[in-house]
Order: structure tokens, then C-alpha cells, then sequence
């Protein structure tokens, strides 16, 4: 069975009087390990699907089931604890804790999730920081670093607790394209090592070149589903 | 907890001038509110032992009957035996003397006016009275020295008197005939306790008891002794020792009333607690302008962070958590401001203590109350404790809203905000 299983999910958004169908009846089955883009125009639901996929947003209707467990039964608490446990971000402007070091912003994950101890953590974090090229930047905060080094230290973030899945909203939007190049290697590499699910939605071409998969969507609809 | 505190602490230091603006505010509502106290507290002390030292002393001990007809300041209810209660007194290490208060009339041949006065043992009283030492003309009157008067400086301003002048008294003895008799003022008295100033007539036991025609009694008549006890720190320590030591004397004392200092200055004490409300009051309302400072700067970090709200609530922080983010940076505020707010407090009580503050140029501003001189201030912990907690629960309460706020925030709208 698919790591992340969608069956015809639908989310309607009401703006006033009228209801904007934002996902249309939407049927995705990823695997586990998988390397996929989320292509389209802008306004065609990629977000939303994201938001979805990262348990962020409920579907109004239709069924999701993540490794084996359905999520309608889960109630606001239940989403938190399952993103907690199973689920990272990488996002378009970083999103890092300005008043947190590189070491802090990395290590968050793994203190919201309280399943290893400080020590643990502390290490960890490091490895993972090792493992992104930041060795020797722990204690810098996130002003003192550039958009590239930012975004390796958001996906060391999103990779340290060892999620089943990452979603990555655009994260190559705001880089230049030999540090956009160096991001989408990364991602690669530890896809590989680590066999970690990646879902990226982007209108990047660099990082549909190095997509196994794309996915692309329109009006909510998938109309796309090409395999490399 | 810990990350949320560490998230909570650098975002206080972080917004520097939003901390530093809801800090000194409350710094200023909790520095204001000890000071206040510490001023109202030596205001009290100075009050009450001024009270004691010129007008009430320490502990009074005199009839029953006597106390239950005070306002007629009546002759025929004197002490039975004045030698016992002295020595009762004397045995327990006080200073005391015996008294007899007596309603007189002052003439200077033209005008008279109506006094409240006192006979005293010229020298014992000096053990528990200061008054020999407020005389500004003249002397205190001494033992034997025959038919002499001493007498407040308003008094003697009144009636014209200046020290050697001749004064003429009568009173109701003690058979309810009016006596007279002239005497010699030998000195005059300026006291911080305007009612002595203004009615204070002093003259020895042995003329009082020939004018009033008294009955000779076990001891001298008197109709109460006055005692001193030894100076405590603080005002409550002053009245706890006073109860202390009338709970002792009464059993020592069948039959006879033994008031301390708690009952003889009851009505000011009553005032006194009465400020101490308003004071609170002062510090409430300070407070809760504080606490809106707090609600606008804790709004302010929510609405400038909500992108990191939506980040952490990604990750798996649950909306308690975002609203426990939250009111710790508020409680983080209010440590910071009721720390300086109890420092600012205590900076100003160690002046106060220290150097004091001159009531001179106020003299003719404070009325009736027995006040002037040095005024000092005194340390009181518990107001302190009370600022700093009050300031810390007012602080919580006033993050309560903005954290809430906070934790409603959909992740995905935070993370779209720009």
C-alpha cells in the first residue's frame, strides 16, 4: 500500500456567497522514497494539496490515509501529533525562528516532539548540520546567514527527526540558480540515503528536471501523472 | 517548556523598546506603590511615636470606671493603690509614672480658656515622656520648686504668658467645688504633637492634689499611670510587643484596665489602615495601565510573528502550546518590570531610611497630626513580596489575550500572512 494514499478529496473554500472548489476530486497514491513535483499554474490548488498532504487543512470531502491510518477520524489534536511525529516543512522564505541559532531552529523538531533527550537532540542536530554543509555555523543566527545557507538549515530542520515525509512548498523560489541547483541536490542525496519521501510543489524547472515524478494539477484537477 | 521559554525570553530581549517602554511602566507602578508604603509606614511610626512620647505613652493603666466615663475626665475614680501598679510595672523592666489628668481653666485675668491638664511627677515623668526635653523657654518644672506650670507654645501665644508670668487656674476638686490658685510659669513647650502645643498644661502632683483637694490614697492619688516600653524596629512590632506586655500585666492587675498603645491611638490606627487600602488602590490603577501596555505589546509580537506561529504549529505544537508561548513572554514582561519596580522601591525606601526627608517646610500643612521633623521610611518585605507578585499575576492576565489570539491563528492563513 502507498505511503500517502488521497481518495477523491475535494476542498471547497466559501468566499461570501460563493464557494471556490480549490481540489476537485482529487486520487494520489505516493510511495514511500518517492521524489515528486506538484507542478501547475498559479491558483491551481498545488498549495492547497500541500496544506492537505501536511495534514495543515482537512479536506471537505473524500478520504486520506497515511501510512495505513485514515486522518478524518483525528480531531485538532490528533493532526498536531501526527505532523509532530511523521511530517516536515520546508517552506518558500525559510520560515527559521529569528531569535533561535542555526543549532535551536534545527534541534525544534526534536524538542516539540520530546522523544529524545537534550543531548540526543543537541547531537542530532549537529549530524544534520554536518550532513546540510553547515558545519561550524551552530551558533550563527539565522540574519547572520544567506538565503541558501538559510534554506539548508531549514531542511536540516525538516529532515532531523527523520519524518516520513517532507513537503517543500516552492523552496527553490527564493534562491539564485547555482545555490537552487546545490538545494535540489541536497534533497536528492538524502532521498537517497534515507529514503525519505520528498513532495515538492514548484514552478521550477531545475527541480522538475530532478523530479522522479510530476504531478501536475489544474482548476483542482490532476491532469498530469508522469513517471521518469 | 524549556524552548518555550528560551523562545519567550530572546523575544523579550529581541523587541528591546517594546520591553523597555511596558517595563518601566510597571516599574514605575511597583516602585511608586513600596515607596508609597514605605512614606504611609514611617508616617505611621513617626506619628504613633510622637503620640507616645508626648501625649499617650506606651500602656495606660487606670480604672475600669474610669475609662468608661473618659470624657468627663472624671475625679472620682483614681487608681486604688498607685504604689502597686507602679511596682507591677517597675518589676517587668518599664518605665512608669503616675498621672492625674483634670479639667482646668487658664486665665491671664482678661481671657481664659478651657484646658485638659496634667499633673506629673516632675522627674519620673522625664523617664517616660519627652517633654522635658520639647521646652523651647524656660525649664521643665522640678520637684518641690512650689505652685510652677509648664505649657504648650500655642497656648501660651493665646493668652500672651512668657515664662516667670503669673497664671491664674481653677478647677472642680474632687467634691465638685471650684478651687483656684495662682502659679508660676516657668517654662514653655513646642512638641511635634499639636494638641500639646495647643492645650498642654503641666504642672507637679503635689499642687495638683492640693488644687483638686484630693484624698490621700495607698501611693498618692492618681488617676493613671503611664508607661514606656523599649523601642521596637517597626510600628507592628511596637504594637505587638504593647499587647504583649498589657496580657501580661492584666493578670498581674485584677480589677484594673491596662490599654496599650493599639487601643490608645485606636482612631489613627483605624486611618491608617484605610490608607494602606487607597495605596493599593494607587498600585492598581497604575497596574492595569501597565497591563494595557502589556496586552498592546504582546499583540504586537503576535502580529509580527504570526509567519512563526504557523511554522510551529507545522511542526506539531498544539495551540496550547502557541498560547503558553505566549503568556511566557508576558510573564517574561512582568518579571523583568516587577524586578525593577521592587529595585526602583528599595532604592528609594534605602534613601528614605538613610537620609529621610524633612517635614519642616510642610509644618503648617499637616493640621492636627502629630507630625514633624525627619520623616523616615521603613523596609517592609511583604509590600515588596505583595508589588512583585501583583505585578507578575497582572502581567499573566494581561497576556492571556493576545495568547489566545495566537493560538486561534489557522496554521495555514499564519503561514500565508505577509
Amino acid at each position: 500500500m502507498a505511503a500517502l494514499h488521497l481518495e477523491n478529496v475535494t476542498k471547497i473554500y466559501k468566499k461570501g456567497d460563493n464557494e471556490v472548489r480549490a481540489l476537485d476530486g482529487v486520487n494520489l497514491d505516493i510511495d514511500a522514497g518517492e521524489f515528486l513535483a506538484i507542478v501547475g499554474p498559479s491558483g491551481s490548488g498545488k498549495t492547497t494539496l500541500l496544506n492537505i498532504l501536511g495534514c495543515l487543512d482537512s479536506p471537505t470531502e473524500g478520504r486520506m490515509i497515511y501510512d495505513g491510518q485514515e486522518l478524518r477520524s483525528l480531531g485538532e489534536k490528533g493532526l498536531s501529533a501526527y505532523r509532530r511525529d511523521r511530517i516536515s516543512f520546508v517552506f518558500q522564505s525559510y520560515n527559521l525562528i529569528p531569535v533561535l541559532t542555526v543549532r535551536e531552529n534545527v534541534e525544534l523538531p526534536l524538542l516539540i516532539e520530546r522523544k529524545i533527550g537534550n543531548g540526543d537532540a543537541r547531537s542530532r542536530s549537529n549530524e544534520m548540520i554536518a550532513a546540510v554543509g553547515l558545519a561550524g555555523k551552530e551558533n550563527r543566527y539565522p540574519r547572520e546567514l544567506s538565503g541558501g545557507q538559510e534554506q539548508r538549515v531549514a531542511i536540516a530542520r525538516a529532515l532531523v527527526k527523520l519524518p516520513l515525509v517532507v513537503l517543500a512548498d516552492e523552496p527553490t523560489a527564493n534562491l539564485d540558480s547555482h545555490t537552487a541547483e546545490e538545494i535540489v541536490e541536497l534533497m536528492r542525496k538524502i532521498n537517497a540515503e534515507r529514503t525519505t519521501t520528498f513532495v515538492f510543489s514548484t514552478h521550477d524547472r531545475l527541480v522538475m528536471e530532478h523530479a522522479r515524478r510530476i504531478v501536475t494539477i489544474r482548476d483542482g484537477r490532476i491532469t498530469g501523472d508522469e513517471r521518469k | 517548556m524549556g524552548t518555550l521559554w528560551k523562545i519567550a525570553l530572546r523575544n523579550t530581549i529581541r523587541h528591546k523598546r517594546r520591553t523597555i517602554i511596558t517595563a518601566v511602566v510597571m516599574m514605575a507602578g511597583i516602585g511608586t506603590f513600596i515607596a508609597f508604603d514605605s512614606i504611609l509606614a514611617g508616617m505611621d511610626r513617626m506619628a504613633v511615636d510622637n503620640m507616645t512620647d508626648y501625649t499617650l505613652s506606651s500602656l495606660k493603666v487606670r480604672t475600669p470606671a474610669y475609662v468608661d466615663d473618659i470624657q468627663a475626665t472624671p475625679l472620682d475614680k483614681p487608681l486604688p493603690d498607685a504604689s502597686r501598679v507602679l511596682s507591677a510595672l517597675q518589676g517587668r523592666g518599664m518605665a512608669a509614672t503616675p498621672r492625674i489628668r483634670f479639667v482646668a481653666i487658664v486665665s491671664n485675668y482678661n481671657d481664659d480658656i478651657p484646658v485638659v491638664a496634667d499633673a506629673v511627677d516632675p522627674e519620673g515623668d522625664k523617664a517616660v515622656f519627652k517633654l522635658s526635653s520639647a521646652v523651647i523657654s524656660g525649664s521643665w518644672l522640678a520637684p518641690g520648686a512650689g505652685k510652677t506650670v509648664v505649657m504648650g507654645s500655642t497656648l501660651a501665644k493665646e493668652l500672651g504668658f512668657k515664662v516667670g508670668d503669673s497664671v491664674l487656674i481653677s478647677a472642680q476638686t474632687v467634691d465638685d467645688v471650684t478651687n483656684a490658685d495662682e502659679y508660676s510659669l516657668v517654662g514653655i513647650v513646642d512638641t511635634p504633637a499639636p494638641e500639646v502645643n495647643g492645650s498642654g498644661l503641666f504642672m507637679p502632683l503635689q499642687d495638683a492634689r492640693a488644687l483638686l483637694v484630693t484624698p490621700d490614697m495607698p501611693g498618692g492619688y492618681a488617676t493613671e499611670i503611664d508607661a514606656s516600653l523599649p523601642r521596637e524596629p517597626t510600628l507592628n512590632a511596637a504594637i505587638a510587643s504593647g499587647e504583649k506586655a498589657a496580657a501580661s500585666l492584666r493578670a498581674a492587675l485584677p480589677g484594673l484596665r491596662v490599654d496599650p498603645i493599639s487601643y490608645l491611638a485606636r482612631d489613627y490606627l483605624s486611618v491608617r489602615n484605610a490608607k494602606a487600602k487607597y495605596s493599593f488602590v494607587l498600585i492598581f490603577i497604575v497596574l492595569v495601565i501597565a497591563a494595557v501596555g502589556i496586552v498592546n505589546t504582546i499583540l504586537m509580537s503576535v502580529y509580527s510573528r504570526v509567519r512563526e506561529i504557523g511554522v510551529l504549529r507545522a511542526y506539531g505544537m498544539t495551540r496550547r502550546d502557541i498560547s503558553r508561548l505566549f503568556t511566557l513572554e508576558g510573564l517574561a514582561l512582568g518579571l523583568i518590570g516587577s524586578l525593577l519596580g521592587v529595585a526602583l522601591g528599595a532604592f528609594f525606601d534605602f534613601i528614605m531610611i538613610v537620609r529621610g526627608f524633612s517635614l519642616e517646610a510642610m509644618s503648617n500643612s499637616m493640621g492636627s497630626l502629630p507630625l514633624s521633623g525627619v520623616l523616615y521610611g521603613e523596609w517592609n518585605p511583604r509590600t515588596m513580596v505583595t508589588g512583585f507578585i501583583f505585578g507578575l499575576v497582572v502581567s499573566l492576565i494581561a497576556a492571556l489575550v493576545p495568547a489566545r489570539r495566537a493560538a486561534k491563528l489557522e496554521p495555514t492563513a499564519a503561514l500565508r500572512f505577509q
